[in-house]
């Protein structure tokens, strides 16, 4: 069952990064980016329990708040056109 | 079939299609993308060699600050690459040829994970038979980096401190009214 998991998402991985590849808008890749980090992040968690080490399963929800931080700093910079206060 | 090396040969290709695709990009946030992109594979391979503290910091610092970095950067930076003009021929030769002289290396290298290859005789028996009575973790990488090599790490946070000082002293708007200041210390007391 794991491993059927690990199949789909290793070819959802595929079909993202063929998005991010050639992705028409930069809103697509930035979306792109997000869904493989959340697909790393299940990959994770499934990859510990069918090697029997499900204790990898915090590292996969560190992944998930590094992976919103970064998500968040992209769309924050073409919000505002820059991330610190340095705007003059 | 061994079903790690399946996963392995899998990200190692993922990498590869992204690396491919990087060399081809003028756009800079879609470098800074893929980088990102790229640092999350290599964390999850990392995982994969059991390697989850190296792991940890890859995702951390490649995937997560970085990219915050690059974007900090890009800010003051025009949207394209600017085209080359110079030939790439030598700069792909010279790498082709450093690559196929590593690949030539690692064949004289022990096999991964066998317990007799010479790293793993010299001090590694004595730290995990030792650090249970000398210090008593029970975590060997934690013990021998807040123990064993205490002083190096000592060392290290200070370099990284007095770096982060003198950054932020630097990077200070020295402009701002010192009125202005002096109101916002005492809203924040």
């Amino acid at each position: 069952m794991f491993l059927a998991a690990l199949i789909a998402c290793a070819f959802s991985s595929i079909l993202i990064l063929i998005r991010a590849i050639l992705g028409k808008t930069t809103f697509d890749r930035v979306l792109a980016l997000n869904s493989l980090g959340t697909i790393i992040v299940i990959g994770i968690a499934l990859h510990g329990f069918y090697m029997d080490r499900p204790e990898f399963i915090d590292i996969a929800i560190v992944y998930a708040l590094i992976n919103f931080i970064g998500t968040i700093a992209v769309l924050k910079l073409f919000s505002s056109g820059s991330l610190g206060s340095f705007k003059k | 079939m061994n079903i790690e090396l399946i996963i392995n040969a899998f990200l190692v290709t993922l990498m590869l299609g992204i690396a491919m695709s990087l060399l081809r990009t003028r756009s800079v946030i879609f470098t800074v993308i893929l980088t990102s992109a790229y640092s999350l594979i290599a964390a999850l391979m990392f995982i994969t060699l059991d390697a989850v503290d190296v792991a940890f910091t890859e995702a951390a610092v490649g995937a997560g600050i970085s990219t915050i970095l690059f974007l900090a950067a890009m800010a003051y930076l025009p949207r394209e690459e600017e085209k080359r003009i110079n030939s790439q021929l030598i700069p792909a030769l010279s790498c082709i040829v450093l690559g196929a002289i590593l690949i030539w290396c690692s064949f004289d290298l022990p096999e991964i994970g066998l317990a007799s290859s010479p790293i793993h005789l010299h001090l590694a028996p004595d730290y995990i038979i030792g650090s249970k009575n000398d210090i008593g973790i029970p975590n060997v990488v934690t013990s021998i980096l807040a123990s064993y090599r205490g002083y190096d790490t000592f060392g290290e946070v200070i370099v990284i401190f007095t770096a982060g000082i003198a950054v932020l002293t630097l990077l200070q708007n020295v402009k701002k009214d010192k009125k202005k200041i002096k109101k916002k210390v005492i809203k924040n007391v």
